[in-house]
């Protein structure tokens, strides 16, 4: 399992390493020649060209820059509201609890990415409102562990000694159960930007993300399905960098699971 | 069972009414005003003031509430802006395929998912048991608008056995239930997997091996009996992702479902129908689940 995570940081790094290339040599990803719409992979472009005629693989690297400012701003802000909302209701209990609980019921009700589109309908498609889409449906994970583990937690001995010497209930969540808790929280941490990564390839494959021209993943990935007739390598690469990348997060946070549980 | 049976009804019906007013309140999050998109620019007050009845706008926050309630219970949805049709009208025969497309796919899963986990454990080999359970664990993790054309290109453009997209002829439900259907299935046969091995030193078999039972039969009678309770609750939960998978399956198929009138409401800006939709799925997938609890509980001797 470890062995496949070091395997699994591999992918993210490459890309990393590729966006960094990409910003020191100044790669256009708009470059559109005509003459070669469409062409396989090749010395110069090794992905091959788009329908513009554009390089892929410098869109695929851009895109994955555009793609992930939005997971990883998304992750974090539900990192922090999720975890943060969890601990409080676990710790206070009572009609906080009560509270979290029932919104976190009625947000579980929309299957799967539906209250991402929904909340994308209604809002005009832009960086911050893709970004709020996925931030809405995308906290209650980590408060749910976030919870849980606080109220095993709330049990343990040198929680009631704290409470005992007089510490404050912040004081207690920030110094003694937030640390505790983190583990299980980086394990969520990588399942969500899987999840994410999922999420906003599949906002933009809708038309409903980031817009036209713009490069992104989900949008690459809906304009190659087009031309799967006749040109059949744009869809294969990019479903190909989609799908390692979810994998990718999802072994880390296997291997994360697998190392607690040891 | 009967005080179970009334709260879980209790707690359906309110899950119902927030979903509801969720849904129908979403569409104050366009910002501006709504209606002057909706009619368009050089609009005339007539339209706007037509749009803003048939959106409910024009009365106060707690006028709006009551018509959405009273609108609940008549289970009246209102008309369409562009079709002039009403909601109703345009959403029923979409769910009917939706549902059409959905329980094929939950049939193609349960009849090969869980046969496949029983026989792999069968086998008995460690090798074959960890390479299926690779292979589905990553078949789990493909998004359906990934899996979808890498179906089409095999099975369509490749082997030419089956239609691309449309809805013509009893072929074109494969490519978009199998779709559906492979996550799912995936997902079954690994928990089968897992569920029967666990078993396997139980000394529920070592009885039934000993009562001259084959081991074909222990497996296909008394462990699949033993594991159909986590299965129903796997079912479950895996169904939310099958409804939203069914979505993209729907728009890159072109399956005339809820899915693809929701998306196709979002570009045309024709919110009553968006509304009704992102609800009706959602009321599906909470009814399911409410469903399934009576099931689970049906199955699970130690509850009844």
């Amino acid at each position: 399992m470890i062995q496949m995570m070091k395997i699994s940081l591999f992918f993210p790094a490459i890309f990393l390493i590729l966006v960094v290339l990409n910003f020191s040599f100044n790669w256009d990803p708009y470059l559109m020649n005509f003459e070669l719409i469409l062409e396989t992979p090749q010395w110069n472009a090794p992905f091959g060209y788009d329908d513009f005629g554009r390089d892929i693989f410098i869109r695929l690297i851009n895109g994955f820059v555009s793609s992930f400012q939005i997971v990883i701003l998304a992750t974090l802000i539900t990192f922090t509201f999720g975890t943060f909302l969890g601990c409080l209701a676990g710790f206070y209990g009572g009609y906080l609890d009560r509270f979290l609980l029932s919104v976190i019921t009625i947000i579980q009700a929309f299957p799967g990415i539906l209250l991402v589109i929904a909340v994308a309908a209604f809002l005009e498609t832009s960086f911050l409102s893709i970004l709020f889409a996925l931030t809405v449906s995308s906290w209650i994970g980590f408060a749910r562990i976030a919870r849980s583990q606080t109220l095993s937690l709330k049990e343990a001995d040198f929680v009631k000694a704290a409470v005992s010497m007089g510490s404050g209930k912040l004081r207690i969540i920030k110094k003694h159960i937030f640390p505790n808790i983190l583990n299980a929280i980086f394990v969520e941490l990588n399942f969500t930007i899987a999840n994410l990564i999922i999420a906003e390839a599949g906002l933009s494959f809708l038309g409903l993300g980031v817009s036209a021209p713009f490069p992104s993943w989900g949008s690459m990935l809906r304009d190659s399905v087009d031309y799967l007739l006749v040109a059949p390598h744009y869809a294969v690469i990019v479903s190909f960098c989609i799908i390692s990348m979810i994998l990718s997060f999802n072994a880390i946070g296997a291997g994360l699971l697998n190392n607690e549980n040891k | 069972m009967n005080n179970f049976f009334v709260k879980k009804t209790i707690h359906f019906f309110l899950l119902v009414l927030s979903v509801y007013l969720l849904s129908f309140f979403l569409v104050r999050l366009i910002p501006g005003d709504p209606v002057d998109i909706l009619a368009g620019i050089g609009n005339s007050s007539v339209d706007v003031a037509l749009i803003k009845q048939q959106l409910g706008l024009e009365q106060s926050f707690f006028g709006q509430l009551k018509t959405a309630i009273k609108n609940l219970v008549l289970f009246d949805f209102g008309l369409s802006i562009h079709q002039g049709l009403s909601v109703n009208d345009i959403i029923k025969p979409a769910l009917l395929n939706t549902y059409t497309l959905a329980v094929t796919a939950v049939i193609i899963s349960i009849l090969i998912g869980i046969p496949l986990g029983l026989f792999v454990s069968l086998t008995n080999k460690n090798e074959i048991i960890n390479i299926v359970k690779k292979i589905c664990n990553i078949i789990i993790a493909i998004p359906s608008f990934i899996l979808a054309p890498i179906l089409i290109l095999v099975f369509s453009m490749q082997l030419n056995w089956l239609p691309v997209s449309g809805m013509d002829g009893h072929l074109s439900i494969v490519l978009p239930s199998l779709t559906l259907a492979l996550g799912l299935l995936c997902y079954l046969a690994n928990m089968t997997l897992d569920c029967a091995n666990d078993l396997k030193e139980n000394a529920i078999i070592t009885t039934a091996r000993s009562k001259g039972l084959s081991i074909e039969k222990i497996y296909f009678i008394h462990i699949l009996r033993l594991i159909s309770l986590p299965l129903v609750t796997a079912i479950g939960m895996q169904l939310g992702g099958l409804l939203s998978g069914a979505i993209i399956t729907e728009m890159i198929f072109s399956w005339d479902g809820v899915g693809k009138i929701l998306i196709d409401s979002i570009h045309q800006r024709d919110y009553p129908i968006t509304q009704a939709a992102i609800f009706f799925i959602a009321i599906t997938f909470v009814a399911i689940n409410f469903i399934l609890e009576f099931i689970y509980r049906k199955l699970d001797p130690r509850i009844r």
